[in-house]
C-alpha cells in the first residue's frame, strides 16, 4: 500500500514537472501571438480553479466571480488614471477591494441556498456591471479605460508577461492546494456535505464559508489586476454574465472537485477556442453542449478522471469510503475560536 | 402630471406582460423546486419560432404563429425536462439543487450561441399584429404592444381559472405542496413535473412572441428579460401565482418610473434595469419570500 | 500531504523563472506561408521611377504580396459593416489578382476579425505583422479599436490605409504610417450640424447610444451647434441593446422638439424609431427624425415598416446621383457576387484596398518607408471619387486647418439623404444636402 502511494505520489510530481518544464519553455519556441494566447489561457486558469475552490469545495456556487475580477481590474485603473498610483501597488489594492467586497457578499449569502445565491450574486454582478457603464465619465464605459503596462512603455516583449502570469497562477495554485488539503479544506467538504453535522460538531461554518469567499474573491482580483495591465484596455464587457458561463463550463468540463482539473479546463478550453477560430459561434455551441453533457453524465468532469487514472489519485469526492464529515466527526475539531 | 400617467400607464402595460413570462417561471419553481437559468432564451426562441413561421407562411394569422411558438417551445422544453431535469427527481443525480442551478444555467448559454450559430447576428421582426398606436387618453400606445399586452392578460386568467378549476390545476398545486401526499393519493410527480416545465417555458415562448412585433428579436434578446423575471418571482414569491402577477406590474412601473425620474435624465435609461434588480438585491435579503411566498422548505 | 520539501522545490523553480523571464529573447519566427497562386499572367510594366531604398533587413523572396485587413466580424462589434468591407476587400484583391497582381506577384490577403474590441484589434495587427509579415494594412470601422491599431502599426512602421473609423486622434496623431479616407468625426458633424442650420430647427434633442463613438459623437454636436447659434439642445443617452425607450421617449413628448435624433447603432435604430413613431412623436409635422447611419441596411425596413417614411441620416458613401463610371461597375460587380447592395463602409473599403495596392506598385517595391512614401504623391480615382492626401511630410498641416488633416482625404463623401418613400433604398433616397450636390429637397416633412 505504501510503495503504490509513494509511486503514485512521485509519478504526479513527475508529470506535474513535465508539464512545467513545457510551460517553461514554450517562449522558445513560440511566436507572439500563441504567447498572448496563453496568458489569457493562464488568466481563465486562474479564475477557474478558484471558482472551482469555491463552488466544488466550499458548495458556493457563486455567478459573482467575474465580478470580483473586474472590481481587482478596475480598481488599479481607477487609481493608476486618476491617483497616478502604480501598476503593483494598485494590484494589490485591487485584491484587497475584491477580498473586501467578497467578505460583504460572503456573508450576505451564508443562509442562502443553491439557487438563491446564484440569483443574488448574478444580480451583485448585473449591478455593477450597469454601474461601471453608466458611469462613463469617470470609468470611460464602453470607450474602454486605459491602463498602464505593468513593465512599463519599454519593454514591449511578451515574454516577461508570459512568465508573470504563469507565476502567478502557480502561486495561486499552491496557495490554494495548501489551503485545500489542510484543515480549513476539511471542514469546508464537511461544510459541504453536511452543514448542520459539521457545525454541531463545533467547526465554525460562518467563519470558513466566509473565509473561503474572501479567499477565491482575492484571486479574481488579482487575476482582473494582471490582466489589466497586461491587456491595457479594460470595459464592462470583460465582467458580462456569458463570460461568467465560460468561466464555470471550464471548470465543470475540466473537473469542479480538482484545482489542476479546473485549471487545466480552463487553459484547454481557451486555447482551443482560439485553435478553433473558423467555426466561429459554433465554438461556443460545442463547448455549451459539453457543459450540459458533463453535468448529466460527467459530474466529476471530463479531465479529472483522466488525471485520475493516469496518476491514481483518491477515488471520487463524492463516494470516499469515509466522508469528511465522519473525518471531522472522528478528529478534535473544536475550533480555535 | 401627465407624464407621471403616461409612464405609469406603459408601466402597467408592459408589466402585465412580464407577469406572464414570470409566471412560467414561478410555476416551474412551484412544481420542480428548479430556477429555470435559461427561461430568457426560450422567451427567445418563441420570438423565433413566430418570426420564422410567419415568413414560411406567409398568410398565417399572426395570433395562430404565436400559439404554434408556444408549442414547439413546449415540446423543446418537454424534451429537455425528460432527460435532464427528471433524472433529478429520481434520485439520480448528486446534490440536485446545485445541479439544476447549472444545468439550466448551461442550456441558457448552450441556446443562446445556437441560436446565434444558426439565426445569425441580425435582427429581424415579425409582421405586426396591427399597425399604427392607439390613443388611450392618459397615453399612446402602439397597437402591438396593447394586443400582446391585452393578450397576457387574458392568458393569466385563463390560467388562473386553470391552476383553480380544473383537477391538472389541482394536481398541480398538491404536487407543489407536498410531492410525497400527493403521489400517496394517485397523482404522478413526475409528470406533473414535465407538464409545469413544459406550460412554463410555453409561456416565456409566447411572452417573446408577442413582444417581438415591438422589440424585434436577436440572439441575446432574452439576456434582459430572463432577469427580469428572476426579479419578479422573488419580489410576487416564489411559487406563488398572484405573486407573479402583482411582482410584474409593480416591476413594470418601476422600470417605468425609475427611467422616467431619474436624477440625472441623461443617463436614467442605462440604469432602467438596475432598478429592479437592486429591490431584487434588498428583498433577498431582507425578505427572502417576498410577497406571497411560503417559507423555505 | 503537503511537505515543505514540495514548497521549497517550487519556490526554487519560481525563482528559475523570474530570471528566465528577465534574461529570455523575443524569439520572431518567421512563418513561411504557402503560396496560393504563382501563375504570372502577363508582365507588369514597372513605373520609371524605381525607388531604391537600402533594406535594413534581409527579407526573403516572397511570391506573393501579402496585405492586411481588420474589421468588425462579430458582435460585439458592428459585424454589418465589418462584413461588407471584408467582401468588398476580397472583391478588390481578386480584380487585382486577375489583372496580373502587384509588382508581378499575386497578392494574398489576410483578414483579422477585430470583434470591435480594442485589445483583439491590437492583437490582430500584431499577429498580421509579426507573425504573417504582411507589408500593408487595410480597413477598420471603429474608432476605438482603430485607435489602438495605429499604435501597433506605428511600432513596426507598417502602412495603414484606415477605411472607415472617424476619431479625429486617427490622424491628428500625425504618424507617417496611418492614413485615413474617412471622415473624421468633426467634419462628419458638421454636415448634419450645418444641415440643422439650414433648415432652421431650433430645439434639438438627441439619444445617443453610450459608447466611445455616442460621446465623441454627442460632444462634437452640441459644440457646433453652439457655434452656429443653436443653444437649446439636449442629450440623453441609452445602451445600445435598450429594449424599451419609452420612459425617456414620453420625457421628451412632454416639450417635443424640432428635430429627434435616435444615435443608436444596431437593433436599437429600429426599435427607437419604431416606438418614437408609435408614440405619434416623431416623424411628424413638428418633429423631424434623424437617424444613424444603420438606416441604409436592408432590414432598416423590415424593423421599422412604415416609420422609416421621412426619416433621414447621414451617409457616408456615394449617393448614385454622384457615381462615376467606376461606381456603377463597382456596385453591379458587388451584387453579383455577394447578392446585396453594397453600403458606404464597402465602398470605402474597397478604395481603401486599391489604394494601399496601387501604392506598392507606384513604390516598385514592398518597403515601407517607400509604400508611405508612394501614398503621399498618390492620385487615384476609386469608385468614391478623386482621391490624394493633402498634408503629407513635404506639406505639413499649417496651422489654420485642424490636425486631424494630417494625411487624410480632404473630401470624403458624406451626405444626408432622406427617405421619401416607404422601402425606399438608401441608393434611391434623393440627396438633401450639401445643397450644392444634392438632387431632391432640402427637407420633406410628413
Amino acid at each position: 500500500m505504501k510503495a503504490k502511494d509513494n509511486f503514485s505520489l512521485s509519478l504526479q510530481w513527475i508529470l506535474g514537472g513535465i508539464l512545467l518544464v513545457i510551460a517553461l519553455l514554450v517562449p522558445l519556441f513560440a511566436q507572439t501571438y500563441w504567447l498572448h494566447v496563453l496568458i489569457i489561457a493562464y488568466f481563465y486558469a486562474l479564475l477557474a480553479s478558484s471558482w472551482s475552490l469555491l463552488a466544488g469545495y466550499a458548495g458556493q456556487f457563486s455567478f459573482g466571480h467575474m465580478a470580483f475580477m473586474a472590481i481587482g481590474a478596475y480598481t488599479t485603473g481607477l487609481l493608476g488614471r486618476y491617483f497616478g498610483i502604480g501598476p503593483f501597488l494598485g494590484i494589490i489594492f485591487g485584491t484587497l477591494m475584491a477580498g473586501l467586497m467578497g467578505l460583504a457578499i460572503g456573508a450576505l449569502v451564508l443562509r442562502f441556498k443553491a439557487s438563491y445565491l446564484a440569483l443574488f450574486t448574478i444580480a451583485f454582478s448585473e449591478i455593477l456591471r450597469m454601474i461601471l457603464n453608466g458611469e462613463s465619465d469617470i470609468t470611460r464605459g464602453d470607450q474602454g479605460l486605459s491602463i498602464v503596462p505593468l513593465l512599463g512603455e519599454e519593454i514591449i516583449s511578451r515574454v516577461p508577461y508570459y512568465y508573470i502570469m504563469l507565476a502567478v497562477l502557480l502561486v495561486c495554485m499552491v496557495l490554494m492546494y495548501w489551503l485545500a488539503n489542510s484543515r480549513v479544506g476539511l471542514f469546508l467538504r464537511a461544510i459541504r456535505e453536511d452543514e448542520e453535522a459539521a457545525a454541531a460538531r463545533g467547526v465554525n461554518v460562518v467563519r470558513y464559508k466566509v473565509l473561503t469567499f474572501v479567499v477565491t474573491s482575492m484571486i479574481a482580483g488579482l487575476a482582473g489586476g494582471f490582466f489589466a495591465h497586461y491587456i491595457t484596455l479594460i470595459t464592462p464587457n470583460i465582467m458580462i454574465i456569458p463570460q461568467m458561463g465560460l468561466v464555470i463550463a471550464m471548470a465543470i468540463v475540466g473537473g469542479v472537485e480538482s484545482l489542476f482539473a479546473a485549471a487545466m479546463g480552463g487553459i484547454i478550453i481557451q486555447v482551443s477556442l482560439e485553435v478553433l477560430r473558423e467555426f466561429g459561434a459554433w465554438r461556443l455551441v460545442i463547448f455549451g453542449a459539453l457543459l450540459i453533457i458533463t453535468l448529466r453524465f460527467a459530474r466529476d468532469g471530463l479531465i479529472a478522471p483522466i488525471m485520475q487514472k493516469v496518476m491514481g489519485t483518491a477515488p471520487k469526492a463524492e463516494l470516499r469510503t469515509q466522508t469528511d464529515a465522519q473525518k471531522v466527526a472522528k478528529e478534535d475539531v473544536l475550533d480555535e475560536s | 402630471m401627465d407624464y407621471l400617467l403616461a409612464l405609469a400607464a406603459t408601466g402597467v402595460i408592459m408589466g402585465i406582460i412580464y407577469a406572464l413570462m414570470a409566471m412560467g417561471l414561478t410555476l416551474i419553481f412551484s412544481i420542480l423546486n428548479v430556477i429555470n437559468f435559461a427561461h430568457g432564451e426560450f422567451y427567445m426562441l418563441g420570438g423565433y419560432f413566430s418570426y420564422f413561421l410567419l415568413t414560411l407562411f406567409t398568410g398565417l394569422n399572426p395570433f395562430v404563429a404565436v400559439f404554434l411558438s408556444g408549442l414547439l417551445v413546449s415540446v423543446i422544453g418537454l424534451i429537455f425536462e425528460f432527460f435532464f431535469l427528471r433524472p433529478m427527481h429520481l434520485g439520480r443525480i448528486e446534490r440536485p439543487p446545485e445541479y439544476a442551478v447549472l444545468i439550466t444555467f448551461g442550456l441558457s448559454f448552450f441556446l443562446q450561441n445556437l441560436a446565434l450559430a444558426v439565426f445569425g447576428p441580425y435582427p429581424h421582426r415579425p409582421t405586426s399584429f396591427f399597425s399604427g398606436a392607439v390613443d388611450l387618453g392618459v397615453v399612446r400606445v402602439s397597437t402591438d404592444r396593447l394586443t400582446a399586452s391585452v393578450l397576457s392578460l387574458i392568458l393569466l386568467g385563463l390560467l388562473l381559472l386553470l391552476i383553480n378549476k380544473t383537477w391538472i390545476g389541482k394536481a398541480l398545486q398538491a404536487v407543489s405542496q407536498n410531492k410525497d401526499a400527493a403521489a400517496v393519493v394517485g397523482i404522478n410527480p413526475l409528470r406533473m413535473n414535465t407538464i409545469a416545465f413544459s406550460l412554463g417555458v410555453g409561456l416565456a415562448a409566447i411572452a417573446g412572441a408577442l413582444l417581438a412585433p415591438s422589440f424585434s428579436i436577436m440572439p441575446d434578446v432574452g439576456a434582459v428579460p430572463s432577469i427580469r423575471s428572476y426579479v419578479i418571482i422573488v419580489l410576487g414569491g416564489m411559487g406563488s401565482i398572484p405573486g407573479s402577477i402583482l411582482g410584474g406590474v409593480l416591476i413594470g412601473l418601476v422600470e417605468s418610473l425609475g427611467a422616467g425620474y431619474f436624477p440625472d435624465p441623461s443617463r436614467g435609461l442605462t440604469y432602467k434595469t438596475s432598478f429592479g434588480l437592486i429591490i431584487f438585491a434588498l428583498v433577498l435579503l431582507f425578505r427572502p419570500r417576498g410577497f406571497f411566498g411560503r417559507k423555505e422548505r | 500531504m503537503f511537505r515543505k520539501k514540495n514548497l521549497m522545490g517550487l519556490l526554487a523553480l519560481l525563482l528559475v523563472m523570474t530570471v528566465l523571464a528577465g534574461c529570455a529573447p523575443e524569439v520572431v519566427t518567421e512563418t513561411v506561408r504557402e503560396t496560393v497562386e504563382v501563375t504570372v499572367k502577363e508582365t507588369v510594366v514597372v513605373k520609371e521611377e524605381v525607388v531604391v531604398t537600402p533594406e535594413e533587413e534581409a527579407m526573403p523572396e516572397a511570391d506573393t504580396i501579402l496585405i492586411g485587413a481588420v474589421g468588425p466580424l462579430s458582435a460585439p462589434g458592428s459585424f454589418q459593416a465589418g462584413t461588407e468591407m471584408r467582401n468588398a476587400t476580397e472583391m478588390a484583391v481578386d480584380e487585382i489578382n486577375d489583372a496580373g497582381g502587384i509588382l508581378g506577384k499575386q497578392v494574398e490577403l489576410i483578414f483579422g476579425d477585430t470583434e470591435g474590441l480594442p485589445e483583439r484589434g491590437t492583437a490582430v495587427v500584431e499577429r498580421l505583422i509579426t507573425q504573417n509579415n504582411v507589408v500593408g494594412l487595410t480597413g477598420e470601422y471603429h474608432s476605438g479599436v482603430g485607435l489602438t491599431e495605429i499604435e501597433v502599426a506605428h511600432k513596426y512602421g507598417v502602412p495603414f490605409v484606415q477605411a472607415e473609423t472617424w476619431a479625429d486622434e486617427i490622424t491628428s496623431s500625425g504618424y507617417p504610417e496611418i492614413f485615413r479616407i474617412a471622415p473624421s468625426i468633426d467634419f462628419y458633424s458638421s454636415i448634419a450640424t450645418n444641415y440643422i442650420a439650414e433648415v432652421g430647427w431650433e430645439k434639438i434633442v438627441f439619444v445617443v447610444e453610450n459608447s466611445d463613438y455616442g460621446h465623441l459623437q454627442s460632444e462634437s454636436w452640441v459644440a457646433q451647434l453652439e457655434a452656429l447659434g443653436i443653444t437649446d439642445v439636449e442629450v440623453f443617452f441609452a445602451d445600445a441593446d435598450t429594449e424599451d425607450f419609452t420612459p425617456i421617449l414620453q420625457r421628451i413628448m412632454q416639450d417635443p422638439p424640432d428635430m429627434l435624433a435616435g444615435v443608436i447603432t444596431g437593433i436599437g435604430n429600429s426599435r427607437m424609431l419604431r416606438q418614437a413613431c408609435d408614440l405619434g412623436l416623431a416623424p411628424t409635422a413638428e418633429t423631424a427624425y434623424y437617424a444613424s447611419v444603420d438606416s441604409q441596411y436592408p432590414e432598416f425596413w423590415e424593423n421599422v415598416g412604415d416609420c422609416g417614411q421621412y426619416v433621414f441620416f447621414t451617409y457616408v458613401g456615394l449617393p448614385e446621383s454622384l457615381w462615376n463610371e467606376k461606381t456603377g461597375g463597382f456596385i453591379a460587380a458587388y451584387e453579383e457576387r455577394y447578392k446585396q447592395a453594397p453600403g458606404g463602409s464597402a465602398m470605402a473599403a474597397y478604395d481603401g484596398t486599391y489604394l494601399l495596392l496601387n501604392a506598392i506598385e507606384d513604390a516598385g517595391s514592398t518597403d515601407s518607408q517607400a509604400i508611405i512614401d508612394a501614398l503621399e504623391t498618390i492620385k487615384y480615382t476609386g469608385v468614391m471619387g478623386d482621391f490624394w492626401f493633402e498634408y503629407t511630410a513635404d506639406n505639413p498641416v499649417p496651422a489654420s486647418e485642424p490636425a486631424w488633416m494630417w494625411h487624410q482625404w480632404p473630401t470624403p463623401n458624406t451626405y444626408i439623404i432622406q427617405y421619401t418613400e416607404v422601402d425606399q433604398s438608401a441608393g434611391d433616397a434623393p440627396v438633401v444636402y450639401p445643397t450644392e450636390r444634392a438632387n431632391g429637397d432640402l427637407y420633406t416633412s410628413p
